[in-house]
């Protein structure tokens, strides 16, 4: 398939999707969590009852957590020091994510004399690198971003959200250039591929995670643990 | 004598020369001629003799005619020939014995052929030597009388018709369009069977009027006007961009090369040219025209219709040129059709008066913070300035019978200082282009909404490490590729909203560009799109 085909259904198969605006009730809140409306460059402490929408984002500090009731009245717990776009919470369907994988590959085709192609994301930020060559994109080296933004990944497949999960983990592999991370990106995204019964891409995704760790100095617990489970994970879903 | 013949042989040339000029070496298609032969019909040649102090002698005259024909074009170079003759010889003799013989035989052909012209039209001469071929009945009379000095008076007479056929070679030497000189010959092939050897053999000489159609190099199959309204604001467009098509078809036996020479009275500033187009034998193609604006089309404050003239030109060896018109439709300075892609040829950032306003506003801030600026910060002042010039959004004009969008200049908004949204996006990215900011519309067709919106997209030329020196909340901005593998921060901003400032501005375009581009996904649904300012 080339690349315009490619785009042309994409396009056609996003036509499907209902973006209903969904709004998110803050329920419990623990600590220090800040809320932020679309632009605005303030935060504002997080209140009971406060009714979030799509443009709006979350965070948590240390030892802080929040409770969130979306539309449907289920519930989504956000622990500490993690953030959160409003519209990750967005029910990603699988074609979705398929459809957003794929945007990414077509990203990486080598395009034509194209003239300043748009950036963009397609479900949550505004610099969301979807048709994007990773080899060239300038990318952000914040870590403490970088590590709230992936607990809020991890909040995601903790609440079965696989297909969000995967998509938010390609965004922050996309927008941060940390690189040190023991493969923690990966094994979570090769645990929701796994969950989703995509067993080539969680090979894939599981194989970086045993890649970074005997490459990169990983003494933690927490990497020597995805690294085993990786291994036992390969073997399993061959 | 000498000067005599002299004096015809340059008669001679002039005639070539003239022939050559005028007639082109194109046949008409239809053709009526008369020419006189010489055919040996008795096969004594032409001649008289005597001996015998005069008691012997002979008169021949080997064979003479006139003939009418009329040919007619089948196909190119193929002509059907019709000839009707009358041919009469005579052969008579006297001695002492036989006092007086005399033979005389007449023929009367009537023939159906066909001609071929040799030399196709693209030759630039007069001269078409041809071949022909065909045959018909011969219808033959022979009379022989006898006078005799001792016995009665013989008369013999035969009389018949035979079929027979012809071959020729000859050649038509063209003087005008309408008139040809002709010589040719032909060997006819009928059984005479009163005489023998070569008689078979014609020459002639004839001339010949010609009318109807000449062979055409080209026609003009169709005429479709691509752009039946012109809109001033796109006349660079139009140098490049065709106004029409026209079909022309190959009718020659061999390529041509045509160009189309177009104008618009009285707006062109010259006649247009386009490129030869190669066309091959029996093809038919499309020659895009184009047109060539003067600055008088920029005057145009309403509708008016002018007339397209198109002189098509096929060459191949001559020239052969045919015109044709067509009337065409132009708006007024200001009308846009709504077309996104042509909004950019209202920004003007060459335009003096904004040049020197941007530049103005600029050199200002610089003074006052004695520092250099970035493209935010100069953005940013721009647009601070033009809200304390007044500017502000005001409706377009309710005009009747008014289909187009009216765009203003950003001169034009400066001097009424309001404007509706693309008026005022041309003018910010006027103002913008002109400091040397890169500018990008964004337009929204949201099919929740009746109405289409346009807002503006500057490049602020910051890395997108860099987004925290104008925002801590990175959905204020876009990060874009400036080139291959270069990105630089990109800031919407809802030009509409002049009157309130730039931050404002800035956070109702960005939460626009969030919404509508980003979490509905306007951009991949194809209702939002970026066109670039170029």
């Amino acid at each position: 398939m080339n690349k315009k085909s490619a785009i042309i259904l994409i396009m056609l198969l996003f036509h499907q999707i209902v973006f209903a605006a969904q709004q998110v009730k803050i329920e419990t809140v623990k600590g220090d969590v800040k809320i932020r409306r679309g632009v605005e460059e303030n935060w504002q402490t997080a209140e009971l009852g406060i009714l979030l929408e799509e443009i709006d984002t979350i965070q948590t500090g240390e030892k802080s957590e929040v409770i969130l009731e979306i539309d449907s009245g289920q519930i989504f717990t956000l622990k500490s020091n993690a953030l959160l776009d409003i519209s990750d919470l967005r029910k990603v369907s699988e074609k979705e994510m398929q459809l957003f994988l794929m945007s990414k590959k077509i990203g990486k085709i080598k395009h034509r004399k194209q003239k300043r192609p748009l950036r963009v994301g397609n479900v949550s930020v505004v610099h969301g690198l979807k048709a994007e060559d990773t080899k060239t994109a300038e990318k952000m080296f914040d870590k403490n971003l970088w590590r709230k933004e992936t607990n809020g990944a991890k909040a995601l497949f903790d609440f079965l959200y696989y297909t969000n999960a995967v998509v938010k983990l390609n965004k922050i592999l996309s927008k941060y250039s940390f690189e040190n991370d023991c493969g923690e990106i990966h094994y979570y995204l090769g645990r929701s591929f796994e969950a989703l019964n995509k067993s080539g891409q969680a090979i894939d995704a599981f194989r970086i995670v045993i890649d970074k760790y005997q490459k990169q100095d990983c003494i933690s617990r927490d990497a020597q643990s995805m690294y085993d489970y990786s291994k036992i994970a390969i073997k399993k879903l061959k | 004598m000498r000067i005599r013949s002299i004096q015809l042989t340059l008669i001679l040339v002039l005639i070539l020369i003239y022939a050559n000029i005028f007639a082109q070496g194109m046949s008409r298609s239809n053709g009526i001629g008369f020419r006189i032969g010489s055919w040996n019909i008795t096969n004594h040649p032409t001649r008289i003799s005597s001996s015998g102090y005069g008691k012997d002698g002979s008169v021949d005259i080997g064979g003479a005619g006139v003939w009418l024909f009329y040919f007619s074009r089948l196909h190119n170079n193929l002509f059907l020939e019709l000839s009707l003759g009358a041919v009469g010889g005579v052969h008579e003799q006297h001695s002492d014995f036989v006092v007086k013989s005399t033979e005389t035989t007449a023929i009367i052909p009537f023939l159906l052929g066909f001609r071929y012209d040799l030399l196709s039209p693209k030759m630039p001469t007069s001269l078409l030597p041809y071949f022909s071929f065909g045959g018909g009945p011969y219808w033959i009379t022979n009379v022989e009388t006898k006078n005799q000095l001792f016995f009665q008076d013989e008369t013999v007479i035969e009389s018949g018709q035979k079929t027979g056929a012809y071959l020729g070679l000859g050649t038509n030497l063209l003087i005008a369009s309408w008139l040809g000189l002709n010589f040719d010959m032909k060997y006819h092939f009928v059984d005479f069977k009163f005489e023998k050897g070569h008689s078979g053999l014609e020459m002639g000489l004839g001339l010949c009027l010609m009318w109807g159609r000449k062979r055409d190099m080209f026609q003009i199959k169709d005429i479709r006007l691509v752009v039946k309204n012109i809109y001033p604001a796109y006349y660079q467009f139009y140098n490049s961009y065709p106004i029409a098509l026209i079909s022309v078809k190959n009718l020659a036996s061999y390529p041509i090369e045509v160009k189309v020479k177009s104008v618009i009275r009285p707006f062109s500033e010259r006649p247009k040219d386009s490129e030869y187009v190669r066309i091959e034998r029996g093809k038919t193609k499309d020659i895009p025209v184009t047109a060539i604006f003067g600055n008088n089309l920029l005057e145009l404050s309403q509708t008016e219709s002018a007339i397209l003239d198109m002189e098509i030109e096929g060459r191949a060896g001559r020239v052969i040129s045919k015109t044709i018109s067509e009337r065409i439709t132009l708006r007024s300075r200001n009308a846009w059709d709504g077309e996104m892609d042509r909004l950019n040829l209202f920004v003007t950032p060459d335009n003096e008066k904004i040049l020197a306003l941007s530049r103005s506003f600029i050199a200002k801030k610089r003074l006052e913070t004695n520092s250099d600026l970035n493209n935010f910060d100069k953005a940013k002042i721009i647009f601070n300035e033009l809200k304390k010039k007044g500017i502000h959004y005001h409706n377009d004009p309710n005009i009747i019978f008014y289909k187009d969008d009216r765009v203003q200049y950003a001169s034009e908004t400066l001097k009424l200082k309001n404007g509706d949204c693309d008026d005022l996006v041309v003018l910010f990215a006027s103002m913008l282009e002109s400091a040397g900011i890169n500018t990008a519309f964004v337009e929204v067709k949201d099919p929740e909404q009746e109405i289409a919106h346009l807002y503006l997209l500057f490049d602020s030329d910051l890395d997108p490490t860099q987004g925290n020196i104008i925002s801590t909340n990175e959905k204020r901005y876009v990060i874009r590729e400036k080139a291959v593998g270069k990105q630089s921060i990109w800031i919407p901003i809802e030009t509409t909203l002049v009157n309130i400032g730039f931050d404002e501005a800035w956070k109702i375009g960005a939460t626009n560009y969030l919404k509508e581009g980003i979490i509905r996904n306007g951009i991949e649904e194809g209702w939002m799109r970026i066109i670039e300012v170029e």
